[in-house]
Formats: structure tokens, sequence, C-alpha cells
């Protein structure tokens, strides 16, 4: 992101790590299995 | 969905073998996870949903794609223009907001539609830890330029504790719209 404030300027960068494929596939998972379970009461 | 385009795995290895997408505007690298590599649908132009048409019409059912985006960290920035100095700073914390979230649906004929929810709703005030590197700046004709990284690491539990109150907030919403489709009254 930039960031003015008169003459001066910043730019600022973000970096995130520490979770790994795994993990968000099983986040994905889950869900995903929430709203089918969800979906299924309603029948 | 065999014969299904799949997203190509980006290079950079700090993505971990994951796609990554960008939203004109945002500025940022969103990292795309689906339950499984084979479920990893390459979305058609018309859509997510539209791509995947045939199924809704083989199996006589509404196929619903809903999609998830959290952004990470919330950064603030702040410039100040004042009488002896201009500054430009920004707040790095370690929270994350539900980005955006959209369900598009497509019925066994081929009818799609969508719902989407207000956007940037915070969902926790801290996922992990920021370290901010240092300030890298230069002056040059009355001008200041400078450039800063920051990194959060995760905390795990505290990551998926996050995505889960998001993720199950839009659930909801989709389960009641459904409802409300069924029953209206």
């Amino acid at each position: 992101m930039w960031v003015t404030g008169g003459s001066a300027k910043l730019h600022a960068k973000f970096f995130v790590l520490g979770i790994d494929k795994a993990t968000r596939q099983g986040l994905s998972l889950k869900l995903h299995t929430d709203l089918v379970t969800k979906l299924r009461g309603l029948a | 969905m065999k014969g299904a385009d799949r997203r190509t795995p980006d290079k950079d290895p700090r993505y971990d073998g994951m796609n990554t997408t960008q939203e004109r505007g945002a500025g940022a690298n969103f990292v795309i996870a689906t339950a499984t590599d084979e479920s990893n649908i390459k979305p058609a132009l018309r859509g997510a949903a539209w791509g995947l048409r045939g199924i809704a019409t083989d199996k006589n059912a509404v196929l619903l794609v809903p999609e998830y985006w959290f952004s990470i960290p919330i950064a603030v920035g702040k410039g100040e223009d004042g009488y002896t100095e201009d500054k430009a700073g920004v707040s790095v914390l370690p929270g994350m907001k539900l980005h955006k979230a959209n369900a598009l649906y497509i019925n066994n004929k081929a009818r799609q539609g969508g719902l989407q929810i207000k956007w940037n709703q915070k969902v926790s005030d801290d996922v992990g830890t920021v370290s901010k590197g240092a300030m890298d700046d230069f002056s040059f004709g009355g001008f200041k330029r400078g450039s800063q990284d920051s990194t959060l690491t995760l905390d795990r539990q505290k990551f998926v504790d996050g995505v889960m109150r998001g993720g199950i907030a839009f659930n909801d919403v989709i389960v009641a719209a459904v409802k409300h489709e069924q029953d209206p009254h």
C-alpha cells in the first residue's frame, strides 16, 4: 500500500507466513461440510 | 468434472504449491484453497458456477459455489501534511477481515444467480505476530520517500478460529437465503 502525507510518501508491503497447504485445505473442507450439513437439514 | 481445467499452482515456493489470484484495486495476492486439488477447478469466464452447469443438469439440482475471501493483516495508513514536516506512516495490526464472500449458483436450466455480503467485516483482532522491518528512506528535492516491509507470522489456531468464524457466518447467510427461497412466507 501507498501512504502519502504532503511531500512524504511511504510504500509498505506485508508478508504473511506460517500456514501450510494442508491446513488451508482442511479449513476449506470444514466450511464445505458445515454448509452441506446445514443445507441437508433444510430438506 | 474430470475434463475440467484445474488451476495451475503458483511457482513461488512461499505459496506451498497453492494458487494465487489478485483482485483489481486490492493490491494483494490471495492464496486459493479448495478442499482438494481435484476440486480446484479453474472458473469459467462467465463465473465459477457456469463451467459446472452440466452437473446441475445431469443431477437435476442447483449447484452452488461459495467463496470466502480473507485479508491479513489489517493495515492503516496515516499521512500528515504538517507545518514543519510532512509524515507518512503505517500501523500494521495482526487482525483478519472477511474481505468479501459470495456464492454463485446455477440451476438445471442454466439460470445463474448469486449472493454477496458486505465487504471488510473483521473476524479477528489477533491471528499472529507482526514484525516490522527497518524503514528504508531517502530524501531528494524536498520530497521524502520510504519503504517498509512487515511480516505477519500466523498462529495456526487463531487463524483457524478466525476463518471458521467468518466462513460459518457466511454459510448461515446462504442457508437463510435458501430457506427463504423455499418458503418466502
